[in-house]
């Protein structure tokens, strides 16, 4: 059975209990490679999930032992069972089966680091102690090997009183002898370990690891492998690690932009033509318009992210795999807490300029639950790739002329974003979110060769996460804004009915040329004036008032309500309001531009002065115009609360830069 | 390598802070001073009363060793821990 695509996981063990699979938990450490082993052992046979009313992710999967079925729970890596964290919170509620969803799990599979053994026994002793059958993964025993390092698996299985099966998850050496053990489990002897614990409440369970360790590790001490000791160095020195977190990123998203562009024109030129096949066979009519423009264009509008997203986590994957994602936490931790923010904020911060969607899903490394909160809070600031066309748009609007120039309205618009977060971060760690960052405690793995299949893995799964949420909210609101853009319906303008005649006229004079070209104009009239009378329209004129003071007019308006469905929509909005026609934009971005300039107000002034271009530019870097967006907010945060704030605080921003940017620009004579 | 263990450590060396010790040395820890979350984490790495840590770099944040694996932890959190240095079986640098 594979899990249904949107339940939560508890409700599934709940529902194999009738058919009487065998539940394993899976336990271990941070980066003992747990979802190496869950992903060798289950395969594309799992799912990701909530833990009910947490953000934890827990993931579900489905093997077999060759006997019987088994579900797969991997709890989340801890290093105790206090209950400190919410993670160990909810790993030992799994275990005991206090959670009222989960039944007392049939048994625990523990992964255990043989490179450190030492380590890993601290959680057994614990594990072992919880009377449940446990059958204890020595796992990493190629890197062990290498290193010197031989660990005595016979002789751990008889101090612990549980199989103790070697294996390699990387290359599923072991897993046969693994799958076997699974199906003998039983109840290690119970033992106490902590017996007199003074003093520090672990010391007892340590000295009792420092000993099962040397009775049961040879070590031949090996030379250490030097460079990876100095290049671990220089990766976590103050400025040399600083400098190699900025190249890495500059790396990224080079990789990003330069990779996806391909893909994306591909979807783009797709849906273009999945549109223009449907506008051919379908006879003309509103649902022919509502498929092209609602579904398909929205359709469209949601995919072409995927290939970003796609390549962000899989990039994010692999440099997590390699224990360099450690590294840069750990060197931007300080930076980072200047603001008030741990480091390992930085991971959606960067995430952030792809989409952020998947950036706000990418806050749960965060443990700090405010923290964590202020993050989600101000990661829309940073500018997504939905920005990109608008910001073409206005660099083109502002300095046609100078490629460099605008480039510069580029990084601008970039480097304006990313300080007006860090700015709203300190704030609201000084006021509404106070309290000193958590203190960072990180380990930094060893570095390992990165693996392709877990990366894979992530890709395929937040994919799947990005079209599920965000998805299905974007074309719904692409339906909805078609929906205001159609109706009501008018009658087309006495101009376009004058023009069609004359059309129908060089038609029948044969002129072909000049009936296709009036007839053009008549389109355009009709769907300039179509839009002007629709609800959108009426709301762009009803919003004008207050759009006045920062130089734009109700067609503009228009444009930032279409934008709710996503950003780049006021483009393609803009080339219809002001009366190009969306193919022409479509087919060259210059002629659209060119007929924007050339677009005037009542009283004959251009629209789009520099004052006008500069106010809307810092409209759209700042405001909050993505309805997706807040929908993850309120999913991540559990209340409306936040994303109520977020809206609230974006719109005063961008509305009070545009604001005075307008008018300074205004006072000063720049038009 | 000679290494130190627990029996060579001098009751009555000064203690330091954590976050004083030089990169490269190593130290028994003597007093936790706080109960923060973040110190527990740590505790569960193996950072524990009467037991080794060592300072594999000093800095803000600085990296421990523990249980054989490096830590990442802020200078903050490990101002409140207080270490008992080695003593070097009684050498010329030794404070006992
Ligand atoms: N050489 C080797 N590497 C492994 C093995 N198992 C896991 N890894 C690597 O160890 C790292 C951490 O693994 P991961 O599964 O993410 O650990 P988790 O944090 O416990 O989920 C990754 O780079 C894996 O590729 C193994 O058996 N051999
Ligand atoms: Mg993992």
């Amino acid at each position: 059975m594979i899990a249904r695509a949107d339940c939560d996981c508890f409700s599934n063990l709940a529902e194999a209990s009738g058919d009487r699979a065998l539940r394993f938990a899976l336990a271990g450490n941070p980066n003992c490679g747990k979802t190496t082993l869950f992903n060798a052992l289950t395969g594309l046979r799992a799912h990701t999930a909530n833990y009910p009313g947490t953000t934890i992710e827990c993931r579900l999967g489905r093997c077999s032992n060759g006997a019987s079925d088994i579900e797969l729970l991997d709890l989340p890596g801890i290093y105790d069972f206090s209950a400190s964290s919410e993670e160990e919170q909810v790993a030992l509620n799994a275990l005991q089966g206090r959670s009222a969803e989960f039944g007392a799990p049939d048994g625990v599979i523990v992964v255990a680091d043989a490179t450190n053994l030492n380590r890993s026994l601290f959680l057994i002793s614990q594990i072992v102690e919880m009377k449940l059958p446990v059958v204890v993964v020595l796992n990493m025993v190629d890197l062990a090997e290498t290193g010197g390092t031989r660990v005595d698996a016979c002789k751990l299985a008889a101090e612990l009183g549980c199989p103790v099966v070697p294996v390699v998850a990387r290359n599923g050496r072991g897993l046969p002898e693994l799958r076997a053990a699974l199906r003998e489990m039983k109840t290690p002897a119970t033992r106490n370990v902590c017996g007199g614990c003074d003093g520090c409440r672990f010391r007892a369970r340590y000295s009792w690891s420092d000993a099962v360790t040397k009775r049961c590790v040879e070590h031949a001490p090996q030379p250490a492998g030097r460079w990876t000791e100095r290049m671990d160095h220089a990766l976590t020195h103050p400025v040399w690690g600083v400098a190699a977190f900025f190249a890495v990123m500059l790396g990224l998203f080079f990789l990003i932009f330069s990779l996806a562009s391909v893909p994306m024109d591909l979807i783009d030129g797709l849906f273009t033509e999945l549109g223009g096949w449907v506008e051919r066979v379908m006879p003309d009519g509103d649902l022919r318009d509502l498929l092209v423009k609602g579904v398909i264009g929205g359709g469209g509008g949601v995919l072409v992210f995927l290939p970003q997203i796609c390549i962000l986590f899989f990039c994010i994957s692999l440099l997590e795999d390699t224990g360099y994602l450690a590294r840069a936490a750990f060197v931007m931790d300080r930076l980072m807490s200047r603001v008030g923010l741990p480091g390992k904020a930085f991971v959606p911060m960067l995430s952030a300029h792809a989409c952020a969607i998947p950036a706000i899903m990418a806050t749960r490394v965060i443990e700090d639950k405010r923290d964590r909160l202020v993050t989600i809070l101000v990661l829309p600031l940073f500018s997504c790739s939905a920005r990109i066309p608008v910001y073409s748009m206005l660099a083109a609007l502002l300095f046609a002329d100078s490629a460099w120039r605008a480039s510069l309205v580029f990084t601008g618009a970039y480097a304006t974003g990313m300080l007006a977060a860090v700015g709203v971060a300190f704030l609201l760690k000084r006021t509404l979110l106070k309290g000193d960052s958590r203190p960072l405690v990180l380990e930094l793995p060893s570095y390992k060769a990165p693996s392709v299949r877990t990366a894979s893995l992530v890709m395929l799964d937040r994919a799947r996460v990005f079209l599920r949420r965000a998805g299905t909210i974007i074309l719904f609101i692409s339906v909805a804004l078609w929906a205001l853009a159609t109706y009501p319906k008018s009658e087309p303008p006495p101009e376009a009915v004058a023009l069609q005649q004359q059309a129908e006229q060089h038609r029948a004079r044969g002129a072909t040329k000049e009936a296709d070209a009036t007839q053009a104009q008549v389109e355009r009239i009709t769907a300039h004036s179509a839009l002007a009378n629709s609800a959108a329209g009426r709301l762009g004129r009803f919003i004008e008032p207050a759009l006045r003071p920062l130089g734009f007019d109700w067609q503009i308006g228009i444009g930032i309500i279409s934008s709710f469905a996503a950003r780049e929509v006021i483009v393609s909005t803009l080339a219809v309001v002001y009366g190009v026609g969306e193919d022409v934009a479509e087919e060259s971005p210059e002629s659209l531009y060119d007929s924007l300039r050339r677009a005037r107000r009542a009283d004959g002034t251009p629209v789009f002065t520099t004052a006008t271009c500069v106010s809307l530019l810092l409209f759209y870097v700042l405001a909050m115009q993505c309805l997706a967006t807040q929908a993850i907010t309120r999913r991540e945060t559990n209340s409306w609360k936040w994303p109520a704030l977020q809206l609230g605080y974006m719109t005063l921003l961008a509305y009070g830069a545009a604001l005075a940017a307008f008018q300074l620009l205004h006072a000063c004579g720049i038009s | 390598m000679k290494r130190p263990n627990q029996e060579t450590y001098c009751p009555s060396a000064p203690r330091r802070r954590l976050n004083e010790l030089p990169s490269g040395s190593r130290g028994v820890v003597h007093h936790i001073e706080t109960a923060e979350t973040a110190m527990h984490r740590l505790m569960a790495m193996g950072l524990c009363v009467g037991r080794e840590v060592h300072v594999v770099r000093q800095g803000n944040p600085l990296i421990l060793g523990l249980l054989g694996a490096c830590i990442g932890v802020s200078s903050r959190l490990a101002h409140h821990v207080l270490i008992k240095p080695a003593c070097c079986g009684g050498s010329h640098d030794c404070a006992c």
